[in-house]
């Protein structure tokens, strides 16, 4: 055999392996249990990034750290870092793992076609979560009663958006994205160019939850321009709640030549204007809005709380969506979205707080999703269940059909013989192990 | 081996017995006589409707979760001369006799021992001195039941001075630590005696006026009381514009006399402006917005009404308010004022009035079925299905030990076999049963809060055991059935009494769809029941490997106990992993996304991982008997972790989970299933050891070397 051939056999046996199955799965319990409790300290959003979209991790155990100061003993105590395989390397591994262990090898065990199948549908749901992972997504709009819309705008992102003074809906807008601007932190800038402004646009001093105040003799901690500057404020741990903000500067083609500057802050309620080339520009900082194919307008919203209590009962908006001219009825209520086009909407919540059940000027709140995948998990749990039951149902006739052998008399006296011989005794009623399941129990006497 | 089940079964028998025996009542109330409510009266009381936490209920479980509480108990122990008695006895009141005391006897009620405090030190920090003997020791235990006069006594002073300390350092402990983790022993107990001090004082307060109004000497003519000292309500209500223009007439010439004494208007004590006869009366007319027990006249509203809302309504001049203030009041006065021994009829006429208002609402428009399910509930409290069926359970443990205890062929060993068998389909019957009379009061599957998750996991590990036993009829997994049957029932009244709410309260809109809580959360409850049952036999493997070190290894046996536990594992894992996706699709359909990590998903997915790796590292070869109980044993903690510590951790989406109260009692279930992993790894290493000794033992009598040939069979 050739060396190639060999080490080709080798890593496919290897990524093929029981051994890497168990280390996968084992791996992944801990850094789920490791990415739940950090949650506490670090919030939902950010547990996601360290721990189930990374290929490494270093593990500081936070979250142990802060909950054990009570105890004498541990104060003071350092605490060891661990480097962790992140969610994304494993279930990687794991793909491939499946593919080729449960599914390419497993194809000669036609016999155990449940095992294959549910195999295949966990392969299927992790294409489909990879899909949702790259390609989807998601935001949310919010609907005051007869008010029409066909956007929705993200939870997190705050982009840059520029554009022309008296620019209508339809007109050109050039974006900075939010990956792009939110790693410049301090004194760290980048300058963007485009062909179509007469000018480079510098952003530094990004801040993830910022305030906006007038700069007074002390400007505080953050950037500042044009007197004024972004405080810095605490990064929450909801992520929704950050409101992003930077300094931007607007300098002269190819130089650092500053032509203007200024604060951008997220809840901003005017943009920051600049005249350049005898042309006004409006540059703001907004949450990134997604189009929808179709519009919507929100007809009527109901909500009712269970009696004497502030716990909602119910949320039901009832909408037209509006596409080429044509309007149809759509009811969103909780736990029954609106699918079309490939989007969907949900009923996620409502407002102001103060709001009571009939209140006219309540607004709705609908998450929205665009999600090609977005069928693929009802695909395999369909797939997922039925291979089981096929191969555990397989199991189950094996297991009564080898007892019942093992029951039989010619069996029986086999058992007997075998007691007689110096073995444990036999216990009325049991049933001779499976031959297939492997024991801790002492070799048998040659 | 018989020895061990010997040892295994004595031992459950004296915990169930331990179970059966009834606690020590030592918290009697002594009163000089005490005349009990009529049963007529109590069926009466009971099934009155009542609102709250947005559901109609019946007066029965309002009453018992006020009592639970405070109480931490549905009843009381009273020493008593009741009505021909020659001398006092003891005898037990329920939450209902409790509640009817509250309501038209609190002279009585006051002195009954219902506030559990569970550290005396938090009553010194309130500044309430305890009762002591001549040599200074204190008269109550660290832990104990008070009276409200014991805490407060009937000087109207020193209760108005503790009443404040009590108010101020709740209060202060509200504000300064909002989260309740944060709070020391001391402050839960001083917290948990407000709430239950300020239950106590509405319910007292609610159907005061019905005891008349206390009028004084000195009061016009018009409103001179007729007996006692008192006025009726209904007359008193009645005069209320000419009690207003006294009252007005009063203040005119109070103020007009102080100005004559240089003393500004402000400056009179505000009690002073009230007429002196009427003062006493306020006591009385302070009435409670907590008991809603009056349904709306307008069909358009779902919320029922105080006695304080009637007479607020009153007030706004509603339409006809007067008239139904004027009814209720006196049907409730009809009750005060009837001596106890006829008091059925009052009671009956009350739930009357009230349920004919509210059937009255099932024509309307839109219509109100509020009373669907009322007395189905009663007949829920009445029939007590889950506590009944511990008793059950304990008769069977019983019978299950004397099986074993016996000869397997004698004809007692077999008859104890079938009872404790087909009997346990009894308490199993009964608690489906009680699950489905707890789905049609709910008109959802029983299966949405921590309780009855606790419940539900009980009696579907009762009959998997109970199928296994069915196959094997070792009556290990029938032990197993009944041992975990009780200790679950237990466990769910303990938890229960801990959060003292009631386990039927109304859900979030998001948890509304009887779809999917039939669909995804049975299929989790069901992972989870198999982790716990699987962890069960696992144990039961480490007890018998244990004391098969000193009484011969019953192997077969236990290899039958690992054939148990893996069926159960790959059980386990078709529904943990069923419904872990089918949790996703739900998110999908209501959240807007299939997997967002939140804890509680997080947690259903390490159930799914444990069992995946353990039947992965089987099928492998890694793991053999120890390796796969071993890891069953850890993969119990993470069950726990999954069902109830993320609840506890704070934060997601799963917020209608949360709950506290529990920690420690989860911590010491973690505790007990390492510790039994423990002993169990150190026997395995005992077991290797052996095997090597055994094998090297062979090998010296074969007395020559195996070869190549033979290394590999002795590996193989």
């Amino acid at each position: 055999m050739s060396s190639g051939r060999y080490f080709f056999n080798l890593g496919y046996r290897f990524i093929s392996s029981f051994g890497l199955a168990v280390a996968t799965f084992v791996l992944l319990l801990i850094i789920t249990y490791l990415g739940t409790v950090a949650q506490i300290e670090i919030g939902l959003l950010k547990a996601q990034q360290v721990y189930f979209e990374s290929w490494f991790f270093i593990e500081d155990f936070a979250y142990f750290k802060n909950n054990m100061e009570s105890l004498e003993w541990l104060q003071g105590k350092a605490y060891p870092k661990l480097l962790l395989p992140g969610g994304k390397l494993l279930l990687v591994v794991l793909f491939f793992n499946l593919l080729i262990g449960g599914i390419i090898r497993l194809r000669r065990k036609w016999h155990k076609p449940g095992l294959i199948i549910s195999h295949f549908s966990i392969v299927v749901l992790l294409v489909g979560s990879f899909v949702e992972y790259r390609k989807a997504d998601r935001g949310n709009l919010k609907l005051d009663p007869k008010q029409t819309a066909d956007y929705f705008t993200s939870y997190y992102d705050w982009d840059i958006e520029i554009t022309k003074a008296g620019a209508g809906p339809g007109d050109e807008a050039l974006v900075i994205p939010y990956e792009q601007i939110n790693y410049l932190e301090g004194d760290l800038s980048r300058t963007f160019r485009s062909d179509k402004l007469p000018f480079d646009v510098q952003v530094s001093n990004y801040v993830i939850n910022s305030q906006p105040n007038r700069a007074t003799a002390s400007p505080g901690a953050g950037p500042a321009a044009k007197g004024y500057y972004l405080e810095v404020g605490e990064e929450q741990k909801e992520a929704e709640m950050n409101v992003g903000g930077c300094k931007v500067s607007l300098l002269k083609p190819g130089t650092s030549e500053p032509l203007d500057e200024g604060i951008l802050w997220g809840l901003a309620n005017a943009p920051m204007t600049a005249e350049v080339g005898g042309q006004q520009f409006l540059v703001t900082m907004v949450r990134r809005i997604w189009p929808l194919p179709f519009a919507v307008r929100l007809d009527q919203f109901e909500f009712d709380l269970h009696p004497m209590t502030r716990m909602a009962r119910e949320y039901t908006s009832t909408i037209s969506q509006i596409e080429d001219g044509a309007e149809k009825t759509v009811i969103i209520t909780m736990n029954e979205p609106m699918r079309d086009e490939g989007y969907v909407l949900y009923q996620s919540g409502y407002g102001p707080d103060n709001a009571q059940p009939g209140d006219p000027n309540a607004y709705t709140v609908l998450a929205v999703a665009d999600n090609p995948a977005d069928y693929i998990p009802m695909i395999s749990c369909i797939m997922v269940g039925i291979g089981l039951l096929i191969h555990f149902a397989q199991m189950m006739v094996q297991s009564i059909g080898g007892r019942a052998r093992n029951e039989s008399p010619a069996a029986a006296a086999a058992a007997a013989t075998k007691s007689a011989a110096g073995s444990s005794p036999p216990m009325p009623g049991a049933a001779a192990p499976s031959a297939t399941l492997p024991t801790d129990a002492p070799d048998p006497a040659p | 081996m018989k020895m061990i089940r010997q040892l295994i079964a004595c031992t459950c028998a004296a915990a169930a017995l331990a179970i059966s025996l009834p606690a020590g009542a030592t918290d009697f109330t002594k009163l000089a006589t005490y005349e009990p409510w009529p049963e007529a009266t109590v069926e009466a009381f009971r099934s009155i409707p009542v609102q709250e936490g947005g559901r109609i209920k019946p007066m029965d479980a309002w009453a018992q979760f006020k009592l639970l509480s405070m109480n931490a108990k549905r009843s009381l122990w009273i020493e008593a001369k009741r009505p021909g008695d020659d001398e006092p006895t003891k005898f037990k009141i329920g939450y209902n006799e409790w509640a009817l005391d509250c309501f038209f006897r609190p002279d009585i009620a006051k002195q009954q021992k219902i506030f559990d405090v569970k550290d005396y030190d938090a009553l010194t920090r309130l500044g309430i001195e305890l009762l002591k003997d001549e040599n200074g020791q204190t008269l109550k235990k660290k832990r104990d039941r008070y009276s409200y006069h014991e805490l407060f006594t009937t000087d109207r002073e020193i209760e108005n001075v503790r009443l404040n300390e009590l108010e101020t350092q709740a209060e202060r402990i509200r504000t300064e630590k909002s989260d309740q983790a944060d709070w020391t022993s001391i402050e839960h107990v001083i917290i948990g005696l407000h709430e239950g001090v300020t239950i106590f004082d509405h319910m007292v307060r609610s159907f005061a006026f019905a005891r008349g109004i206390k009028v004084g000497p000195g009061a016009p003519e018009w409103l001179a009381p007729a007996e006692g000292g008192t006025v009726r309500f209904q007359e008193f209500f009645g005069k209320t514009q000419q009690i207003a223009a006294w009252v007005d007439e009063y203040q005119q010439a109070k103020m007009a006399e102080s100005m004559e004494k240089g003393i500004l208007p402000k400056d009179i004590p505000s009690e002073e402006m009230i007429p002196e006869p009427i003062r006493a009366s306020f006591d009385r007319l302070q009435f409670s917005p907590m008991l809603l027990l009056f349904p709306p006249t307008d069909p358009k509203l779902d919320e029922w009404e105080s006695f304080a809302a009637l007479a607020r309504n009153v007030d706004r001049n509603t339409e006809g308010g007067s008239d139904r203030l004027m009814k209720y009041a006196g049907l409730i006065e009809d009750i005060a004022r009837a001596p106890v021994a006829e008091s059925a009829a009052p009671v009956e006429a009350l739930r009357d009035a009230i349920v004919a208002k509210a059937e009255e609402r099932t024509h309307q428009t839109p219509p109100h079925n509020e009373l669907r399910t009322v007395n189905l509930e009663v007949a829920y409290y009445k029939a007590d299905l889950f506590y009944r069926s511990i008793n059950i359970f304990v008769i069977l443990i019983l019978a299950w030990a004397v099986a074993v205890l016996t000869r397997r062929d004698s004809k007692v060993s077999k008859i104890a076999t079938r009872i404790a068998f087909w009997g346990t389909l009894v308490p199993v019957a009964m608690m489906i049963t009680g699950m489905t009379m707890r789905s049609i009061i709910l008109a959802r599957p029983p299966v949405a809060t921590l309780y009855e998750t606790l419940i539900f996991i009980t009696t579907a590990s009762v009959i998997v055991l109970l199928v296994i036993e069915a196959f094997d009829r070792q009556r290990i997994a029938l032990g197993g059935a009944v041992f975990l049957g009780c200790i679950g029932l237990l466990l769910s009244g303990a938890f229960e009494v801990t959060k003292s709410e009631d386990t039927m309260g109304t859900l979030q809109a998001v948890l509304m769809t009887n779809f999917w809580l039939a669909t995804h959360v049975p299929s989790v409850l069901l992972g989870y029941a198999a982790g716990i049952v699987a962890a069960l036999i696992s144990a039961i493997y480490v007890a018998f490997k244990l004391f098969g070190r000193f009484s011969g290894q019953p192997t077969r046996f236990t290899r039958d106990l690992t054939k148990f536990a893996y069926g159960v594992i790959c059980f386990g894992l078709l529904f943990s992993l069923v419904g872990t996706v089918l949790g996703g699709l739900w998110a999908n359909d209501s959240w807007g996304r299939f997997w967002g990590w939140d804890p509680k998903e997080n947690g259903a997915l390490m159930i799914v991982l444990c069992f995946l790796a353990i039947l992965h590292a089987r099928l492998g070869g890694y793991i053999k008997e120890w390796g796969l109980h071993l890891s069953s044993l850890l993969t119990a903690n993470v069950v726990l972790f999954s069902w109830f510590h993320v609840n506890l951790l704070g934060v997601g989406l799963h917020s209608y989970g949360f709950t506290s109260g529990l920690k420690v009692a989860l911590f010491i279930s973690y505790g007990v299933f390492l510790a039994i992993f423990l002993v169990g790894a150190v026997l395995a290493f005992l077991d290797r050891i052996d095997r090597r000794r055994a094998k090297e033992l062979r090998n010296a009598e074969k007395g020559a070397d195996p070869g190549p040939g033979g290394k590999r069979l002795a590996n193989a």
